[in-house]
């Protein structure tokens, strides 16, 4: 039987005071898809976050393949692309390899070495999200979709076992988005890869993905989509808006 | 000039400075570089000031200044790391109120003990010329330790220097790179305090790093060339100074100001 890859049990998260994310109850399968939505400040980053120990928790337990999230080591399993690059300067001086590089080695015990197949690896990554030619390019003189593609080959490359994307289709252009939407299929198909995506956009999530988690500061929804258009509480709740959501899925 | 040159190689003086210069000059290079780009450049400077007072301890106290300063430095360098880190203030105000308090500390001291305040005040600008031979074996030991230790955590220090965040999540324990960062950083602000003080050490570890990042393509290319720029200018700066008669610290400071200058208008020009 395989581990569970995450669980979150009753899990709230403060800032400043104010609760941002409440009691949230979250199981997730291997081989989920599963669409983050919810409105504006509703509390998406923040739950990503705390899944990955970046936020502390005001209470309640993250659980990583079978283990509490403060003993889990086991990092090599998970891969993330955070929401926006504001800490990436113009003038950062790594080139497109080097940043991908630093993906696959970071989790490895010491000494780390970058080895010719780690280079390979890189090549393969680059070359299936289309992004071959910006080998040896500089990250920061990289368009924004560009740099985009780089840091989810980043969050790629060692091939995790659950990956978390929060918002990455913001600065892609609409061809690249459906190449980047097929692409996550696939190995949410091929290698079972579970995905958990956060969006502004629960239309195309419901094209997607195969569970959406609605969140406002609590959890207003998780289930599949076939729940969610057949639920009496989600159309009080959505109105049309589930009609639209159910119409693009399937 | 040339005949100045060979002469000045005959002299063992000459000798041990270049050789202490130049493993300083590739620590700083190499710290430099995570340094600027992390926005901590200014630490060098803070931890500088805060030597002055540990010279003045072990000035005072009649024990080699260097010794009194290694552990004391490295100990205010994890105090401004914790401060930063646990958001009980800025990284800026931090460094701010140790340096100060450094400075303020040292000159009390040599008011007080009274009868050191010539050797105290030379350290503000060092003098690398006068380095002895156990500064350099100092010197030396440390500066390969150093290196060492930024080429074994080489992955982890370009990670979190990168994306704190994302090496976080990829395993790497942020908390530990960044203490080695700046206990590296404090064990070479202390040996550079002989090169050109504690007044310009700061420049040995910020110039060569900013110059390379004009004109580095990648992240080992930058570490490379503010090694290069680095070494050059202690070089350069040691022969100046031997031969005009300048004082040491300065001159280097001066040399890597040119250097910055040459790529500063070369990158523009491009």
């Amino acid at each position: 039987m395989s581990v569970i890859p995450l669980e979150v049990e009753k899990l709230r998260v403060t800032y400043q005071g104010a609760e941002v994310l409440s009691q949230i109850e979250l199981k997730v399968d291997k081989g989920d898809y599963i669409g983050i939505v919810g409105p504006n400040g509703s509390g998406k980053t923040t739950l990503v976050r705390a899944v990955l120990g970046l936020v502390p928790l005001a209470s309640g337990r993250v659980v990583l393949f079978g283990k509490d999230q403060h003993e889990f080591k086991d990092w090599k399993k998970i891969g993330y692309l955070p929401q926006r690059i504001t800490y990436l300067d113009q003038r950062f001086p790594a080139n497109v390899d080097e940043v991908v590089a630093a993906g696959l080695i970071a989790s490895r015990p010491y000494p780390k070495k970058m080895t010719f197949a780690d280079r390979d690896r890189v090549g393969d990554i680059l070359k299936d999200l289309g992004i071959a030619d910006l080998r040896g390019r500089m990250i920061g003189r990289l368009s924004g979709g560009q740099q985009q593609r780089v840091l989810l080959a980043r969050a790629l490359v060692h091939a995790p076992e659950l990956l978390l994307l929060d918002e990455p289709t913001t600065a892609l252009d609409p061809g690249t988005r459906e190449m980047f939407y097929a692409f996550l299929q696939k190995i949410n198909k091929t290698q079972k890869t579970t995905i958990l995506f956060v969006s502004h956009d629960p239309v195309t999530m419901g094209k997607y993905a195969s569970k959406l988690l609605y969140l406002d500061k609590k959890v207003v929804f998780f289930g599949t989509f076939d729940d969610f258009c057949l639920s009496p509480d989600m159309t009080r709740y959505f109105g049309e808006g589930q009609h639209l959501i159910c119409h693009r899925h399937g | 000039m040339f005949t100045d040159i060979q002469e000045a190689l005959q002299f063992a003086f000459i000798q041990r400075a270049l050789i202490a210069g130049c493993f300083v000059a590739l620590c700083c290079a190499f710290l430099g570089v995570f340094l600027v780009l992390k926005r901590f450049a200014l630490i060098g400077d803070g931890l500088a000031h805060i030597s002055f007072a540990t010279i003045a301890i072990g000035l005072l106290v009649h024990v080699t200044p260097i010794f009194v300063s290694l552990p004391l430095v490295v100990l205010a360098a994890l105090l401004i790391l914790r401060l930063t880190d646990k958001s009980l203030m800025f990284g800026d105000a931090a460094i701010g109120l140790l340096s100060a308090m450094g400075v303020a500390v040292g000159v009390l001291i040599a008011s007080v003990a009274g009868g050191f305040n010539v050797d105290l005040f030379s350290y503000l600008f060092g003098n690398i010329l006068s380095v002895s031979q156990m500064e350099v074996v100092l010197s030396v030991v440390l500066s390969l330790l150093i290196m060492g230790a930024v080429k074994f955590f080489y992955h982890d220090l370009f990670a979190v220097t990168f994306d704190q965040d994302h090496a976080q999540v990829s395993g790497i324990r942020v908390g530990l790179v960044n203490k080695v960062l700046i206990i590296l950083t404090a064990l070479t602000v202390v040996l550079g305090i002989k090169v050109v003080g504690t007044m310009l050490v700061s420049s040995l570890i910020i110039f060569p790093a900013v110059s390379a990042l004009f004109v580095a393509r990648n992240f080992k290319s930058a570490i490379l060339l503010a090694t290069l720029f680095s070494v050059v200018s202690v070089i350069i700066g040691i022969f100046i100074s031997y031969v005009w008669n300048l004082p040491s610290g300065a001159t280097i400071v001066c040399v890597n100001f040119f250097i910055f200058l040459g790529v500063f208008l070369f990158r523009g020009k491009r």
